[in-house]
């Protein structure tokens, strides 16, 4: 019997949001045949609808495909997705170790990104073989020479055969489909070793309980193995194996070089983590595979019921996000101004907006978010260390010996001619340049030292907006180190409202206090009393703004007997006045706490 | 009962979409007309649906009559007098009863005026907004001071013995002084009725535009507001009641057709977008002027489903209490009661009271607005709806 294992192709698709992968993905499952094209809801792989909306992916998907070769054979693709966001990294790198090869599609109008590069290394460094193919070939505006030089200056991958394809109109394709085939190496392995299996990811199902997605490089599993998980050491009865096509379909068994699910019994998505090796607990293989890492939350916010919501129901909708996200937790806290919410911590920012945004879509709920927090080391007097994520949880000062905020390096690719803006923004940021490479002619990337404060804050909108969507950014955490930050608290009427303290470098405090204030003008409605507005460090006032008395509120003209008119304009009023929070006699807007955490291109 | 009492009389509110141009800050339904056969047109249009309104409530007694606009003034005085012919040759029209037409100052003319008068119609508004040629010019008025005043003159001349003036504040460039002014002018021709609009900004209107884009700035509330108390005490001192919000009358001369709004009295309004509340229904009439044309061609009423309202009682509750409100001398709780068969502070939590105290004071059983209340009104009728 020839070995099976050489018609199997794994694979991941690597891009830059927006440089249809989607589509792509979508184009490679339609031919094979798996959906016919009458089914094919637009990018099938991005299945969650806020993931389409976004056009980005945040739970993995995977497919099986078959693929009929000009070679007269049949080939089992494996389409193993990847997430496309910064925040993700380490799930990225999880579902390419669980790969051979990796399908590099860059935007033949666009070129290489940072993003792309960073995950073509995080590629690299599982040793894949990394075959470019240059979309969107069908623009006017596509550069293919061009743009395949930049892949092999860039990436130092040979791109001379890239296909050209058009994901969306679908040519190219069957090349592309082919050089699958030739280039990426079939897997290798054992299934008569002790069964190792990589977790590369993992959903929950109502009815089968965890699903895991996993690649198998040696052994073989099937229904009724008694599993093991090697880092977390747990043990599981196997309930069913199969592959999904795109559909869960269940087979016999999983062998080596394959890729799969497997259904245990598993409660939760956090007992599966992505990165843990699959073993079976009779025969165990001797270690387990390489790179697993707990995932570490780095962005923490406090989330709490809007007026009128229930603590409850935003407790059931939290408990049931995290059962299916391993990297999201919270606990509950409490807040003077907001009564009882959660501090919840995150992978990133981007993170953090899909889990509000999904309790706000999915679970029908109205939430308040207070300002994103990273997590502070504070080394106390007395040499104990306490880990911060609640800038009201900050010692009093004077126990304070010093405090130590994550630094992160960030990447940023940029067209040279907004180097100049890039500095600027990143210098307002503290970040440190460690150097600059120009990776093309036209291309630059700079490399800082920044901290993971300034990041989380508004950089990755003030870099959009300041490159015209042309710059992408890449992050990893890489140290704590000791910083003069400070607590900025917002004092309504005399009164400080906790849910708007943050944590700001001592050199920014001034800044963001002015910010803040006027944010605050803009959007607190007048009251029948001024309201004052300050922005304070300790018990220094830093800043100040009022909102003026109101003295005028009236319709003057009634027309024409029109008095649904009337009577819908009062409504709004009065709804809008249901969404007002009251702390102490100030009624302020939900909106505000959000508005004081956006970018203003006009500061 | 045989006799209708003159509680249940209604008032007739009828609708003239047109106006030789539109001025910048307006948002009220009406189009440029300059086409008289359009104008013919319409105004067939408008006779039918009286017939066939007439039709649906033929027992009822009309006892005011107000056309609106738009610029009614601008349909030729033939076509007019056509409709109110209509109306009287349909509709009960009870002896004594108010009956307004508003005009523009560039379209008034004698001939007009006595076609009016020989019509029935007894009260004429006239939108003079100002007497400053500057800030008329800044509304896109198509009038000027000097058409404003004669206008005013030949309608006393013709023997209107009941005329209204519509003055406006708060416009952009507007200084006290000359808002001052303008209305030393208009309380000087001792007008029966003066009404006193405080220009709002609408979206969709030239002036908002301006204001979004940075080109015109907004009265601040604070010069609105003294321009407002100023002019209520400069009618006041001249003898005028203020009777409601933005309205003074001389004593005797308060506008019947508009207190009905204000005193959840029932009206049938006529022709595009017009609003009526009857038989306990609220329902406004189609704002397109064209759908208008086809619903009357087919002989059907023109009113489209999702414009007849769906109120409920609480909802018909917060209405009685707003729109009395907007009168000076408020409402009677105990009219509330009999309206709806509920106990006033059962409905709404006497801790209300407490709350906006300074805004509402009672007198007894009358509960109305302070002089401080007006100003925020909208955020007292708030709490009712």
């Amino acid at each position: 019997m020839s070995d099976y294992k050489q018609y199997i192709r794994n694979f991941s698709i690597i891009a830059h949001i927006d440089h249809g992968k989607s589509t792509l993905a979508d184009r490679m499952i339609e031919m094979t045949g798996l959906v016919s094209h009458r089914d094919m809801r637009e990018q099938y792989l991005d299945n969650m609808e806020l993931e389409r909306e976004r056009g980005i992916t945040i739970k993995l998907q995977t497919t099986r495909m078959v693929f009929k070769s000009k070679d007269g054979n049949e080939y089992i693709f494996n389409l193993i997705d990847t997430p496309g966001h910064v925040d993700f990294t380490y799930e990225v790198s999880r579902s390419l170790a669980a790969c051979e090869g990796a399908v590099l599609v860059v935007d033949a109008t666009q070129g290489v990104e940072a993003q792309t590069l960073a995950n073509v290394y995080l590629a690299m460094d599982e040793d894949l073989e990394i075959m470019p193919v240059l979309n969107k070939i069908d623009l006017p505006s596509a550069r293919p020479d061009e743009v395949r030089e930049e892949i092999e200056e860039v990436i130092g991958v040979e791109a001379s055969d890239a296909p050209l394809v058009s994901a969306k109109e679908g040519t190219g394709v069957d090349d592309l489909l082919e050089m699958i085939v030739k280039k990426i190496p079939a897997p290798s392995g054992d299934e008569k070793s002790p069964l190792k299996a990589l977790i590369f990811d993992s959903y929950y199902d109502n009815y089968k309980g965890v699903v895991i997605y996993t690649r198998i490089f040696d052994g073989t599993v099937k229904e009724g193995d008694m599993i093991r998980l090697m880092n977390t050491d747990k043990k599981y009865e196997v309930t069913e194996v199969g592959v999904y096509a795109p559909g869960p379909v269940e087979s016999k068994c999983l062998k080596a070089g394959e890729v799969g699910y497997i259904c245990a019994s598993i409660k939760r998505v956090a007992d599966a983590r992505v990165g843990d090796t699959i073993t079976l607990d009779e025969n165990p293989a001797d270690e387990p595979l390489p790179g697993y890492k707990k995932v570490q939350s780095m962005v923490y916010c406090g989330i709490y019921p809007a007026e009128g919501e229930k603590y409850e129901n935003v407790k059931d909708a939290l408990e049931k996000l995290q059962v299916n996200d391993a990297a999201f937790h919270f606990e509950p806290e409490t807040s003077t101004a907001l009564g009882y919410g959660f501090r919840c911590g995150f992978l990133g920012l981007l993170h953090m907006e899909i889990i509000v945004e999904r309790l706000e879509r999915e679970f029908d709920l109205s939430v308040i978010t207070t300002s994103p927090s990273v997590i502070y080391k504070v080394v106390k007097n007395d040499g104990t260390v306490e880990m911060v994520q609640n800038p009201s949880n900050l010692p009093d000062p004077m126990e304070i010996d010093h405090i130590e905020e994550p630094m992160v390096k960030a990447d940023i690719m940029v067209p040279k001619e907004y180097v100049g803006s890039i500095m600027e923004i990143c210098q307002e940021r503290r970040g440190r340049m460690i150097h600059m490479e120009y990776i093309t002619e036209n291309r630059v990337n700079l490399h800082y030292d920044m901290p993971l404060n300034e990041v989380i804050y508004d950089f990755f909108d003030a870099l959009k907006s300041k490159t015209r969507g042309y710059g992408s950014l890449d992050y990893e955490f890489s140290r704590y180190e000791p910083s003069k930050v400070v607590k900025l608290d917002i004092l309504l009427n005399k009164d400080m409202v906790d849910a708007f303290s943050m944590i700001v470098h001592e050199s920014k405090a001034y800044a963001r206090g002015r910010f803040v204030c006027e944010k605050l003008k803009e959007i607190i409605p007048k009251h029948q009393f001024e309201v004052p507005i300050q922005a304070s460090v300790g018990q220094k006032i830093i800043a100040r703004e009022t909102v003026r008395a109101y003295r005028k509120d009236v319709i003057a003209k009634c027309y024409g007997g029109d008095i649904s008119r009337k009577k819908k304009l009062l409504e709004k009023q009065k709804e809008g006045k249901k969404r007002m929070r009251q702390f102490g006699t100030v009624e302020v807007p939900q909106e505000a706490f959000t508005a004081v955490l956006k970018y203003d291109d006009n500061k | 009962m045989t006799i209708t009492s003159r509680e249940n009389n209604i008032g007739l509110y009828v609708h003239i979409p047109f106006c030789l141009r539109k001025c910048r800050y307006c948002d009220f339904l009406s189009f440029e007309c300059h086409d008289e056969t359009a104008l013919h047109q319409y105004t067939d249009a408008l006779l039918r649906e009286i017939n066939t309104r007439y039709e649906e409530w033929p027992y009822r007694v009309v006892d005011t009559i107000y056309i609106g606009g738009g610029t009614p003034s601008i349909l030729p005085a033939e076509d007019m007098s056509r409709i109110m012919k209509c109306i009287l040759s349909n509709f009960t029209v009870a002896e004594g009863s108010e009956i307004t037409i508003e005009a523009n100052p560039a379209t008034l003319d004698d001939r007009k005026l006595e076609t009016y008068l020989e019509s029935g119609i007894n009260r004429i508004s006239i939108g003079t907004q100002s007497f400053d040629n500057s800030i008329l010019n800044l509304l896109g008025r198509v009038h000027d001071k000097n058409d404003a005043l004669s206008a005013i003159r030949m309608a006393k001349k013709a023997g209107f013995k009941n005329v209204n003036v519509d003055m406006m504040f708060g416009i952009p460039g507007q200084t006290l002084k000359m808002w001052r002014d303008s209305l030393r002018q208009c309380v000087f021709l001792r007008p029966e009725h003066i009404s006193l609009y405080s220009l709002q900004i609408e979206e969709g209107t030239q002036f908002h535009r301006l204001v979004e884009n940075g080109t015109m700035e907004p009265t601040s509330e604070r010069v609105d507001r003294i321009m407002y108390h100023d002019a209520i005490d400069m009618i006041e001192n001249a003898g005028y009641h203020h009777y409601e919000i933005s309205n003074g009358a001389l004593p005797g001369f308060e506008s019947r057709h508009n207190l009905k709004y204000w005193s959840y009295k029932e009206y049938l309004g006529l022709g595009p977008g017009a609003s009526s509340f009857i038989g306990g229904h609220r329902f406004k009439n189609t704002s397109s002027v064209l759908e208008y044309l086809k619903f009357i061609k087919a002989g059907l009423p023109p009113v489209k489903p999702e414009d007849v309202e769906q109120y409920t009682q609480r909802d018909e509750m917060g209405i009685f209490v707003f729109t009395g409100l907007r009168k000076t001398s408020g409402f009677d709780i105990r009219d509330f009661e009999a309206t709806f068969s509920r106990e006033f502070f059962d409905v709404y939590d006497p801790m209300i009271i407490t709350k906006l105290r300074g805004l509402i004071e009672m007198d007894g059983f009358v509960m109305k607005l302070t002089d401080k209340g007006i100003d925020v009104s909208n955020k007292v009728m708030a709490e009712f709806v």
